[in-house]
């Protein structure tokens, strides 16, 4: 058969999709015409495979479809034997049409009888422009972000943070130990949620830009929880009775104006100080036979004048350790119990302060990191009683202020942390009480006239360091450098001077020789150089109703001297069963001021029967050296004898259920060698000036009932059932003691309602002290003052003493500070509490002196 | 060195400021008089020393009526007691003794007295008794001063009163002996009045009424504000006035010398009528002059 090329007039379409830049994709359309021609061509070429006509990528369409026309030649088996254009549409769809066309497969044309033929066919290849491309996903955005505590700035760690949109989680992280996290969002558009605990939700909208970076600060509200998370890890007890009082826990206890160190007040075997006196009375013990320690160092004065403030501020306060009776041998020197300021160090975590101003004072208080291994603070409180008394002091009172009563104090403390096993403290404190008076007129006792000036200082500076050798053995040390000034006087001829200068030593040595024995060891060193001066009545001792100035005896002396006393101790722990401890230890005092060693044995036993419950018992020695007025030369009896304590505890610890406790001890101490006034002394020159002969019992019993309810309600139920009796001479009548307070009951309640508020209650009931009647009355000529006759000693009572007080704390929370302020009203009964007897000039008739009235305190602190 | 007899000194200090600030009792003031009372016991010497240990002693006391009280309007009883156990127990004896708790017989007062004598009674009426209690020396003339104690019982029937004088009993002659502040001038709403101890009364010729208050100024010579020592050191005295009155308020019940001055201000006036002032001037160390009573003339309400 001969070649015949058939002509066949075939437009076909072909079009070019655009989903690929790079292809085309070719598509017939029907035949337009067929050119008459011999033989007779039958079935025209059907097209079979489209090939896509493929343009350069980028390529521009000059419309949406681009056609070119070709002419095509088609063997007999269908396919393209040659392309020739046609109509083009330009470059660059001429060439793709004419590729793409040359791919093409067709079924053959046919003649009527059915033979395939060549044909020549015009097609029209039609190229679309590709649909435009998807835009591209958009880029990330980066959220950097620090999640704080809202008015502190503590940053919070390990808090999951996530971002989330139409409930999906587009990206999680957790914040790091500086509260930092980062997120990468696919998303503009979308909610941060941050979940803390003991935290108020985070859940906030966030809008970007795409691929923005952000670096956001997140204020997290607290919020009181109801749970909290508690870490049995109780250091060895060493004492029977030792109550840690958290400041955190009592800063908001209702009649404490926010002194934690008022707060030892409120616990059990402390008698109820009058309102005027800062006394602290520990087990039925005279105050002089207590002391309160701040890091080891015996601070002369705890309470500003009389108990209106403590001495040492609560800022750097971490807790107070409260030991009514039998405490370890670090300590000495005393027959009644200690008090233990624990001091903490300065935040590390970034620069943090408060200001404070109450109806006493005003105070302010700076601390954080100096570098990485330094922190320091310091803290500044100043009374401002004399800005307001002479305002509200009558014009024609007694008494004028050339100075008015002020006070205050200050702490400088820095802390080196070179590595996990050594840290170093350096302590600078101290406290300041001054104030003169000016008597317009001669007062009750005429003697008392002129001026009176009362500065009370006293300055320390101490240095500690603890070293962690290994596991079982560690050392802690301090040395401290004291100054105290007391300058007491009231015109010319009466006057109390004392100037000294201290050095307190202490180092203490730890090892777990075996896992069930623990030896501890150190000594504890005092020196004091001191400059008296002094022409003073001869001071009442406790149990000796006083009479007026005039009429009695003075000394008076003028000297300087040192008084050295070193100690040393030791203290066993075997633990022979899981659970028992058993400590016995020993002291071993010298008092050059009586030229005298005394040696105290001691004993504790601590046994925990079965979880929760804690049998313990305690017996020691606890000799205490005179004070120094009594043995001093010309004044006092140099060979005086230290006085004795025997005391004896015993009581139980028992968890009642999670976060209540009930603790009941028992207790007893035997007093001996009590130095006592010898009255001959006043006529008989011959006689001793004081003698050991006192003696003393104390017994009774403490509760305590401490509860805590997750972060929300804490208080605590306090009693104390006791008795303390004197016997001032050999052959005397026993008496009862001043402070001799049989029942003792104090309740104390707080609860935190929100973030932002707290309420507090404290109720006390308080049985009244003893005093001693007056009979009768003598006329004293000479200074023309009236001199009371006493019946027997503290024979009759003062009336039971109890006082409700309520206070109410508002937190405002910014982002980088807050503003507390408390209202703490005192006695809101308005009940006249008796504190003594107001006598007329002749004790021919009294009236009842009484205590604080109702007295609202109100306060305000900024912290950040 | 701890200061625990600082901390006292502290105590004491501030209850003294507390009581200076507190509101007062409604008390009757210690300035006015309403019933009988002792206003002073004058002792002539001031101090005694061996060799000169003779002593006279008188009281000051006024009726309820706020005239002086004279023979007859009271009863009253002297003792003498050399070795007291001190103010805290009234100035009790240290023995009951006769001989050591001497009692004068009533109504006569001490007037030139041996009290050394008596004091060296005692000692031996002690020793003779089985021996001496603590309190007492064994020997005087280890005693650089010993205070000997006169106590004073007087009543009206109605009202009793005790009061006692204090003597110091020296080793030796004091440099300097002791004297009673002495009253230059008495002065009455401006006016100087004549000097009266307790003698019949003097007409000041002022009136209290609600349109004045009535100044009332006691001035002390120079010298009564003697030097002295004691185990202390050197001291200058400090005389201090106290006011007495049987009408009105004063607004200070004492004033300190030499110029002491107080008013008297017309308040808890019932009827109108006489009143009676006195004033009192002390060293305080013993020493006391009086004077008064000075009449005035009370403006009824």
């Amino acid at each position: 058969m001969p070649t015949t090329r058939l002509a066949a007039a075939l437009i076909a379409g072909a079009a070019l999709l655009a989903a690929a830049p790079s292809s085309g994709v070719a598509r017939a359309e029907e035949p337009a015409r067929a050119p008459p021609a011999e033989p007779v061509l039958a079935a025209p070429p059907v097209l079979k495979k489209l090939v896509p006509a493929e343009v350069p990528p980028g390529t521009v369409f000059p419309a949406p479809e681009v056609t070119v026309v070709l002419e095509l030649d088609l063997s007999a088996a269908g396919a393209v034997e040659a392309v020739r254009l046609v109509q083009g549409a330009g470059e660059p769809f001429d060439a793709a049409a004419m590729a793409a066309a040359r791919r093409l497969e067709f079924e053959p044309g046919r003649l009527a009888g059915g033979e395939p033929v060549p044909v020549t066919i015009t097609f029209r290849l039609t190229i679309t422009a590709p649909p435009p491309a998807p835009p591209p996903p958009p880029p990330p955005v980066r959220l950097s972000g620090r999640l704080l505590e809202r008015g502190t700035r503590t940053p919070l760690p390990a808090v999951p943070v996530a971002a989330q949109a139409g409930g999906e989680t587009l990206a999680r992280a957790t914040s790091g130990d500086d509260g930092r996290f980062v997120l990468e969002v696919p998303a503009a558009s979308f909610r941060l949620v941050a979940v803390a605990p003991g935290h108020a939700r985070l859940d906030l909208p966030v809008e970007a830009r795409p691929g923005e970076e952000r670096d956001e600060t997140y204020y997290l509200d607290a919020e009181p929880s109801e749970y909290t998370a508690v870490v049995e890890g109780e250091r060895v007890r060493r004492e029977i009775t030792r109550q840690v009082i958290p400041a955190e826990e009592v800063a908001q206890v209702a009649g404490t104006q926010g002194d934690t160190v008022k707060a030892v007040l409120n616990m059990p075997g402390v008698a109820r100080p009058p309102f005027i006196g800062g006394q602290l009375v520990l087990r039925g013990s005279s105050p002089g036979d207590s002391a309160v320690f701040v890091e080891g160092v015996q601070v002369p004065l705890i309470y500003h004048f009389g108990g209106l403030r403590s001495t040492f501020a609560p800022r750097f306060l971490e807790a107070l350790e409260f030991v009514p009776g039998n405490f370890a041998p670090d300590y000495g020197r005393l027959t009644g119990g200690i008090v233990q300021v624990k001091v903490r160090d300065p935040k590390t975590d970034m620069l943090r302060g408060e200001a404070d101003l109450n109806l006493f004072d005003a105070g302010v208080a700076v601390e954080g990191p100096l570098s990485k291994r330094w922190s320091a603070g310091a803290a500044f409180r100043r009374s401002w009683i004399d800005a307001i008394l002479p305002a509200v002091l009558p014009k024609d009172s007694a008494l004028s202020f050339s100075s008015a009563p002020r006070f205050y104090d200050y702490q400088f403390l820095a802390t080196w942390k070179p590595d996990d096993r050594d840290k170093a403290r350096f302590l600078f404190f101290g406290s300041q009480d001054k104030l003169v008076a000016l008597f317009n007129r001669p007062a009750g006792d005429p003697t008392i006239t002129g001026t009176l000036q009362d500065k009370m200082a006293f300055h320390e500076l101490q240095g500690a360091w603890s070293h962690v050798f290994s596991p079982a053995l560690r050392h802690d040390g301090s040395l401290s450098l004291g100054l105290q000034g007391f300058d007491v006087s009231v015109g010319p001829d009466l006057f109390f001077n004392l100037q000294s200068r201290r050095i307190d030593g202490r180092s203490t040595w730890s090892w777990q020789a075996l896992p069930w024995l623990e030896a501890r060891g150190g000594i504890d060193f005092q020196y004091a150089w001191y400059d008296i001066r002094l022409n003073v009545p001869r001071q009442p001792q406790e149990g000796t109703p006083g009479t007026p100035v005039s009429t009695q005896p003075r000394v008076a002396t003028s000297q300087t001297g040192s008084l050295v006393s070193p100690a040393a101790f030791v203290e066993l722990r075997f633990a022979p069963a899981e659970g028992l401890d058993l400590l016995p230890s020993l002291r071993a005092d010298y008092a050059s001021a009586i030229g005298r060693w005394s040696f105290d044995p001691r004993f504790l036993a601590r046994w925990r029967v079965r979880p929760g419950t804690v049998l313990k018992a305690a017996a020691g020695l606890y000799q205490q050296p005179p004070d120094p007025g009594e043995s001093a030369r010309d004044i006092g009896t140099p060979g005086l004898l230290p006085q004795r304590s025997v005391q004896l505890s015993a009581g139980v610890e028992q968890e009642l259920r999670e976060g209540v406790r009930l603790e009941v001890t028992g207790f007893h101490k035997e007093l001996s060698r009590q130095v006592v006034q010898n009255p001959a002394a006043d006529l008989n020159p011959g006689a001793a000036a004081y003698l050991n002969e006192g003696r003393g019992r104390i017994y009774g019993a403490e509760l305590l009932l401490r509860a805590r309810f997750g972060e929300r309600i804490f208080g605590w139920l306090a009693y104390t059932y006791q008795r303390s009796f004197r016997t001032d001479h050999p052959g005397a009548a026993e008496r009862r003691f001043d402070y001799d307070q049989p029942h003792i009951l104090t309740a104390v309640a707080t609860w935190k309602a929100s973030a932002r508020w707290s309420f507090g209650g404290r109720f006390r009931l308080v049985s009244g002290n003893p005093y001693t009647p007056v009979t009768g009355a003598v006329y004293y000529a000479p200074t023309d003052v009236w001199v009371p006759l006493r019946g027997a000693v503290n024979t009759d009572r003062l009336e039971t003493f109890y006082a409700l007080d309520l206070r109410a704390d508002r937190t405002w929370i910014f982002d980088r500070w807050r503003l507390s302020a408390y209202l703490d009203v005192q006695n809101v009964t308005n009940h006249g509490n008796q504190e003594g007897w107001q006598y007329k000039f002749d004790y021919s008739d009294r009236t009842k002196l009484t205590g604080l009235p109702i007295l609202p305190i109100l306060g305000l602190k900024g912290e950040w | 060195m701890r200061a625990r007899s600082g901390a006292t000194a502290r105590a004491a200090a501030a209850m003294a400021v507390a009581a200076a600030l507190a509101c007062a009792a409604s008390f009757t003031p210690r300035s006015v008089i309403e019933n009988l009372r002792v206003l002073a016991l004058v002792a002539s010497p001031l101090e005694l020393w061996p060799g000169h240990s003779s002593v006279t002693l008188s009281a000051r006391t006024v009726l309820a009526s706020g005239l002086p009280a004279a023979a007859g309007d009271v009863q009253e009883q002297w003792s003498f007691c050399p070795f007291s156990v001190g103010a805290s127990v009234g100035y009790a004896c240290a023995s009951t003794l006769p001989a050591c708790d001497y009692r004068f017989p009533p109504g006569a007062a001490p007037a030139g007295f041996d009290a050394l004598a008596q004091a060296q009674a005692c000692l031996a009426a002690l020793g003779a008794s089985g021996g001496l209690p603590p309190t007492v020396p064994p020997d005087l003339s280890a005693v650089a001063r010993l205070d000997l104690v006169f106590r004073y019982a007087v009543t009206d029937g109605a009202t009793a009163r005790e009061a006692v004088q204090i003597v110091p009993l020296y080793r030796t002659a004091p440099a300097v002996p002791n004297l009673p502040p002495a009253i230059q001038q008495v002065r009455i709403c401006g006016a100087a009045v004549a000097a009266n101890d307790f003698g019949p009364a003097v007409d000041s010729g002022c009136t209290l009424s609600s349109a004045a208050d009535l100044e009332v100024e006691v001035i002390l010579t120079p010298d009564s504000a003697q030097p002295y020592a004691d185990a202390s050191g050197a001291h200058v005295e400090a005389p201090v006035v106290s006011f007495y009155t049987t009408a009105g308020r004063f607004d200070y019940d004492r004033a300190s010398g030499p110029d002491a001055k107080v008013k008297l201000e017309y308040k808890e006036i019932s009827r109108g009528g006489d009143a009676w002032l006195y004033a009192v001037a002390r060293d305080l160390r013993g020493g006391e002059t009086v004077a008064g009573p000075y009449r005035i003339t009370v403006a009824g309400p």
